[in-house]
């Protein structure tokens, strides 16, 4: 007995062998509930962390905040001014940079205080794309303001403004020039139809959180 | 047990070694009651936003501030052109007999029932004003902010009871007087 290869002494240290048994238990357990968790977790679509910044309660309130302003602004004949005040020079609105359009800061005109008490305060961004028919009948896309690419949260507001050919073109005050857009060439939409409408503005909202 | 070696092996056998396996208990114990202590904790925090407190006040307090700025204060032709007079009138006693709402409290003009208390707030910032929204007045006909003497102030409604308690709050953007302003609509 005592003379046994180290082989069979194994079988006299057996409860030395299990010393660390409970520990390897207690690990495996929680590595059970543990994983137990992660699939739940995996399972569910929207969970708190997901990646996400938006609830759909906020979205629907970003929403109808975009509606109220491009309809305060189109009321007090604030959108229609911003529209209409072009460059005729440099063939881009007023007082936007190199870029043709406006970035970071918003317009310096009505419509652009209007966003900005409604959205800049927040913490929230927006984009603005003008719509319009182009020449040949197909809609194109003017950028107006543009803050960045919107998060999959972005929501959509639009609001649509007819512009006439007895319109004036506005200069960087938003005052009347005296040039019919009908007489301009290089305003961004061209004459859609030989009626009295010149064109149809497609105003678009985009707004997300950032 | 004749030779050194056999001693040396029943010794660790006997005392020394089982005694690790008590020390082996309360470790694996304990790893295991920590982990079982975190699912617990954590799974109600992950099921938490799916049971939120005032889930039914959300459609609520939405159909309010729609309802308020397209169709009670407005009309549909104009949405969010908010009608002066029917504005600063929802925040007093009486009716005028244009205005599409009646009953005495906020709460029936809006269409609450008393089980849900509900507040309406008109903020917005005027011009020639200190900068940021405060809460609007009429003062005999005249738009202002509040703190400058008025008569009726755009703000009606019963007030949250103290602090902590979970409310709903909806903002619509609308135009009165030609100035943009934010109506608010709290329920809790």
């Amino acid at each position: 007995m005592v003379q046994r290869p180290p082989r069979d002494g194994g079988s006299v240290d057996r409860p030395a062998d299990r010393g660390q048994a409970h520990t390897l238990e207690g690990v495996v357990a929680s590595l059970i509930l543990l994983s137990a968790v992660v699939f739940a977790l995996e399972m569910t679509a929207v969970t708190p962390l997901s990646a996400s910044t938006s609830s759909q309660h906020i979205e629907n309130q970003q929403e109808a905040t975009a509606r109220g302003v491009l309809a305060s602004a189109s009321e007090t004949g604030a959108l229609k001014r911003a529209l209409l005040s072009w460059n005729e020079s440099s063939d881009q609105f007023f007082n936007t940079s190199n870029l043709g359009y406006f970035t970071t800061d918003s317009p310096p005109n009505e419509f652009g205080e209007m966003l900005n008490r409604s959205f800049n305060q927040n913490g929230v961004a927006y984009n603005v794309y003008l719509g319009y028919q182009n020449s040949v009948g197909e809609r194109e896309t003017q950028q107006y303001i543009y803050q960045g690419r919107p998060s999959d949260n972005s929501v959509q507001a639009t609001w649509t403004v007819a512009i006439m050919k007895n319109d004036e073109i506005h200069d960087y005050e938003e005052n009347p020039t005296g040039t019919l857009v009908g007489d301009e060439p290089s305003y961004f939409a061209p004459p859609a139809s030989d009626s009295s409408v010149y064109n149809v503005i497609y105003v678009e909202v985009i707004v997300w959180r950032i | 047990m004749a030779s050194r070696e056999g001693a040396n092996s029943r010794s660790h056998a006997g005392r020394e070694r089982r005694g690790q396996t008590t020390l082996d208990f309360a470790i694996g114990m304990s790893i295991f009651l920590l982990a079982l202590t975190f699912v617990l904790v954590f799974v109600p925090g992950m099921l938490e936003p799916f049971s939120g407190g005032a889930q039914a006040e959300t459609p609520a307090v939405n159909r309010v501030a729609d309802d308020l700025t397209q169709r009670t204060l407005s009309n549909a032709s104009h949405p969010y052109v908010l009608d002066a007079e029917c504005t600063e009138e929802l925040f007093t006693a009486g009716v005028p007999a244009e205005c599409r709402y009646d009953g005495t409290t906020l709460a029936d003009r809006v269409g609450i029932r008393d089980f849900a208390p509900v507040n309406v707030t008109i903020r917005g910032d005027l011009p020639g004003t200190t900068d940021g929204e405060s809460i609007l007045c009429y003062d005999s006909g005249t738009l202002k902010e509040t703190g400058s003497g008025c008569t009726t102030v755009l703000s009606g409604g019963s007030k949250p009871a103290g602090s902590g308690g979970k409310t709903v709050s909806a903002k619509r953007v609308a135009l009165l007087d030609g100035h943009d302003v934010t109506i608010e609509v709290v329920m809790w």
